[in-house]
C-alpha cells in the first residue's frame, strides 16, 4: 500500500511539475526590443555640461554611479560610499537632478548593511556596487552586491523596489544566482528588457573562475535564466548594447589588458566566444550606449592605469573603435598611486535627446557629464 | 510552509542538539533544542543570530531540511535509518553535486546551474530514482524525492531552480563525511571478516 502510494505521489507531482515547465517554456529568451522613446526634442546647439553629483562632505569616498530617467522624466544617480571600499559603514546614497536649477539635490542615505540584513531576513556584512533600472510598469528596480562572509568574490546581490520614482526604496529580498551559499554573483552594468516583460541583468561570476553571465528576471524579479558568456580570458561586469538588428554586444573587462567583445544572435541565450579587441582596459568597467550613427564608449585608455577616461565611436557593431574625446587625464606619479582614477562609467539617454555620463571621480566625487547629439558630431567631425 | 521555511537554518543547530540529548531523555532534548533555537533570535551587534545563520549558509535545500527533520525524530524511538536506504540517498546525492558544483563555481564555459531552470531533464532523473528507491524499498529516499518534487512545484523556496531544492553544500559535504565513515566501517567489517576466516 505504501508503495503504491509512494509511486502515485511520485508520478502526480512529476506530471504536475513537467505540465509546469512544458505550459511555460523558459528555455528561450525573447527578442530585445527597445522602449519606445517621447519624440527627441533635439538642440541645435552643441551642449556640454559637467557637474559634480554629490556632496563630499558626506562620506569621504565614493564609488560606482548608476543612474535611470523614471517615468516622470527625472533623472536620479545612485552609488555608494563611506570611509573607504568594503568598509562596514558603507552605504547606498540616492540624489536627484534638479533641473530648474541645473543642480543635484536631496542626497539622502538609501540602503545600508544593517537595513538590508532586516529587509531582506539574511545578514548583510557590507554592500557595494548598486545598479539602477527603470522598470517599464513605473517602479525603480535598485540591485546591489552584498557580502556577508569573505570578499567581493562571495558576494551575493540583493534587489529593492521604489514607487515613487526612486526616492524611496522598501521590499529588498536577495536574488538567488547560485548553488554554493548563494555566493559569487555580482552586478555593476545596466539591465535591458526584454519583448516579453521580462529583464536581462548582465552580471559576473569570480569564483573559481571569472566569467560574464546574463541573468533573466520576470517581473517579480524572481531569477527564471541564466547564461553564462564564453571567454578567451577572464571577463567581468559585461556593458549590454543592443544592435538595430537585435544582435546583443557584450564588452567585458579583463586583466589581460584589452577589452573583451562577445555577441549574440539569438537575443542572449548563447554567446560567441568573448575575444579581444583593440580597446586597452586596466581590469576596469566600461559604459556603451547606442548613438544615430554607432556606438559610443566610455573607457579608461591605458592598459594599466585608471588615471584617463575617454569616449571612443565605432560604426562597425564595436569590433573597431575610435577614440575621440579626453574626459579625465591626470596621470599617477608611480606605478602603485592608484590616487587619480576616473572610473566606472555609467551612460543613460533621456528623452530630450541628452546623454549623462556618471563616473567615480578620484573615489571622492561623483561626476555628471551631460552632452547631446550635436556636440557628439561636432566632436566626430573634429569641428573644435 | 514558505515563511516557516525562513527559519530552517534553526535545524543546523536543533537538530544535532536534539538528536544527542535525546539518548537521555526525551524532555532534555526538547528543552535544549528549544533553548538554542531561543537564542538564535537573540540580536547580536543589531542582528539576530538567525538572520546571520542564514547570511552565511543561504536557505537550505528541501533534502537537507527532510534528513535533518527525520534524523532527531527516529532517535526518539531508538530507530536507526536503513543504512542502505541512506547510503544510496548520498551516494545519488553526491553524484548530482558532482554534476553541478565543478561547473557552477565556475569550470568552464558551461553552467550546469542553468539546468535548474529548464528542468526537464532533472525532473525525470529525479522522478525516475523516487521509482528506484520504492522499488528498492528505501522510503527515505523516497519520502524525500516526494517532499523535494512538491516543494518545487508549490515554489516554497525563495528560487525558482531545480538545483536548490535538490542540493546545498552542507549537505554535500554531509554525504562526503557520511560515505567515507561508510566506507571505512566496511573496510573494517571486512577485515574482521577475513580474520575470522583465517581462524
Amino acid at each position: 500500500m505504501l508503495k503504491i502510494s509512494l509511486l502515485l505521489a511520485i508520478a502526480a507531482i512529476y506530471g504536475l511539475n513537467l505540465l509546469d515547465v512544458l505550459v511555460v517554456p523558459a528555455d528561450t529568451i525573447s527578442p530585445y526590443q527597445p522602449r519606445s522613446r517621447t519624440p527627441v526634442a533635439e538642440s541645435t546647439q552643441a551642449l556640454f555640461h559637467e557637474q559634480f553629483v554629490n556632496r563630499a562632505e558626506v562620506v569621504p569616498r565614493v564609488h560606482a554611479p548608476t543612474a535611470i530617467i523614471n517615468a516622470n522624466g527625472e533623472l536620479h544617480s545612485y552609488w555608494y560610499g563611506g570611509a573607504s571600499e568594503g568598509a562596514e559603514d558603507v552605504a547606498i546614497y540616492g540624489a536627484r537632478f534638479d533641473p530648474q536649477a541645473n543642480a543635484w539635490t536631496d542626497q539622502h542615505k538609501l540602503v545600508s548593511p544593517v537595513s538590508a540584513s532586516v529587509q531582506t531576513g539574511y545578514w548583510v556584512r557590507k554592500i557595494g556596487n548598486p545598479v539602477a533600472f527603470a522598470h517599464p510598469d513605473g517602479r525603480i528596480w535598485l540591485f546591489y552586491v552584498n557580502v556577508t562572509i569573505g570578499g567581493w568574490a562571495l558576494s551575493a546581490i540583493n534587489l529593492a523596489t521604489s514607487s515613487d520614482g526612486g526616492r524611496t526604496f522598501s521590499g529588498h529580498k536577495r536574488l538567488v544566482t547560485s548553488p554554493f551559499f548563494n555566493r559569487s554573483t555580482l552586478v555593476k552594468t545596466p539591465a535591458i528588457e526584454f519583448a516579453d516583460g521580462s529583464i536581462g541583468l548582465p552580471v559576473h561570476h569570480q569564483m573559481l573562475a571569472k566569467h560574464g553571465e546574463l541573468l533573466k528576471l520576470n517581473s517579480q524579479g524572481d531569477v527564471v535564466d541564466k547564461r553564462r558568456i564564453p571567454s578567451e580570458s577572464s571577463a567581468l561586469q559585461p556593458a549590454l548594447v543592443s544592435l538595430p538588428d537585435g544582435t546583443l554586444l557584450a564588452f567585458m573587462r579583463s586583466d589581460a589588458g584589452k577589452l573583451l567583445r562577445s555577441s549574440s544572435a539569438n537575443q542572449g541565450a548563447t554567446w560567441s566566444q568573448a575575444v579581444s579587441i583593440d580597446v586597452p582596459n586596466p581590469d576596469s568597467a566600461v559604459a556603451v550606449v547606442s548613438t544615430s550613427t554607432g556606438l559610443l564608449l566610455a573607457f579608461n585608455n591605458d592598459p594599466k592605469n585608471r588615471d584617463v577616461l575617454n569616449l571612443a565611436h565605432s560604426i562597425d557593431r564595436g569590433n573597431s573603435w575610435q577614440e575621440f574625446y579626453v574626459l579625465e587625464y591626470l596621470p599617477n606619479l608611480h606605478e602603485h598611486d592608484h590616487s587619480n582614477e576616473f572610473s566606472y562609467p555609467w551612460f543613460v539617454k533621456d528623452p530630450n535627446g541628452f546623454y549623462h555620463l556618471f563616473y567615480t571621480w578620484q573615489r571622492t566625487n561623483i561626476k555628471h557629464i551631460r552632452f547631446n547629439e550635436t556636440w557628439l558630431e561636432e566632436q566626430l567631425r573634429g569641428d573644435v | 510552509m514558505s515563511e516557516l521555511l525562513d527559519y530552517s537554518s534553526i535545524l543546523l543547530v536543533a537538530s544535532p542538539i536534539f538528536a544527542l540529548a535525546v539518548r537521555h531523555s526525551l524532555r532534555l532534548a526538547a528543552i535544549s533544542a528549544l533553548t538554542a533555537s531561543g537564542f538564535l533570535f537573540v540580536p547580536i551587534n543589531g542582528v539576530s543570530l538567525i538572520l546571520q545563520l542564514k547570511g552565511v549558509f543561504a536557505d537550505l535545500s528541501l533534502t537537507t531540511v527532510m534528513l535533518l527533520t527525520i534524523w532527531p525524530l527516529l532517535r526518539v524511538n531508538n530507530i536507526s535509518l536503513n543504512s542502505s536506504d541512506f547510503t544510496w540517498l548520498c551516494a545519488v546525492v553526491l553524484t548530482l553535486a558532482i554534476t553541478l558544483y565543478p561547473m557552477a563555481l565556475g569550470v568552464g564555459p558551461y553552467d550546469s546551474y542553468a539546468l535548474g531552470y529548464q528542468p526537464s531533464a532533472l525532473l525525470t532523473l529525479v522522478a525516475a530514482m523516487g521509482v528506484l528507491a520504492v522499488q528498492k524499498k528505501y522510503w527515505v529516499s523516497a519520502a524525500t524525492v516526494v517532499v523535494v518534487l512538491f516543494g518545487y512545484w508549490l515554489r516554497v523556496l525563495p528560487s525558482q531552480n531545480l538545483w536548490d531544492y535538490l542540493l546545498d553544500p552542507i549537505l554535500v559535504i554531509f554525504t562526503i563525511i557520511y560515505l567515507l565513515h561508510h566506507l571505512y566501517r566496511l573496510r573494517i567489517s571486512r577485515r574482521l571478516t577475513g580474520t575470522l576466516r583465517s581462524t
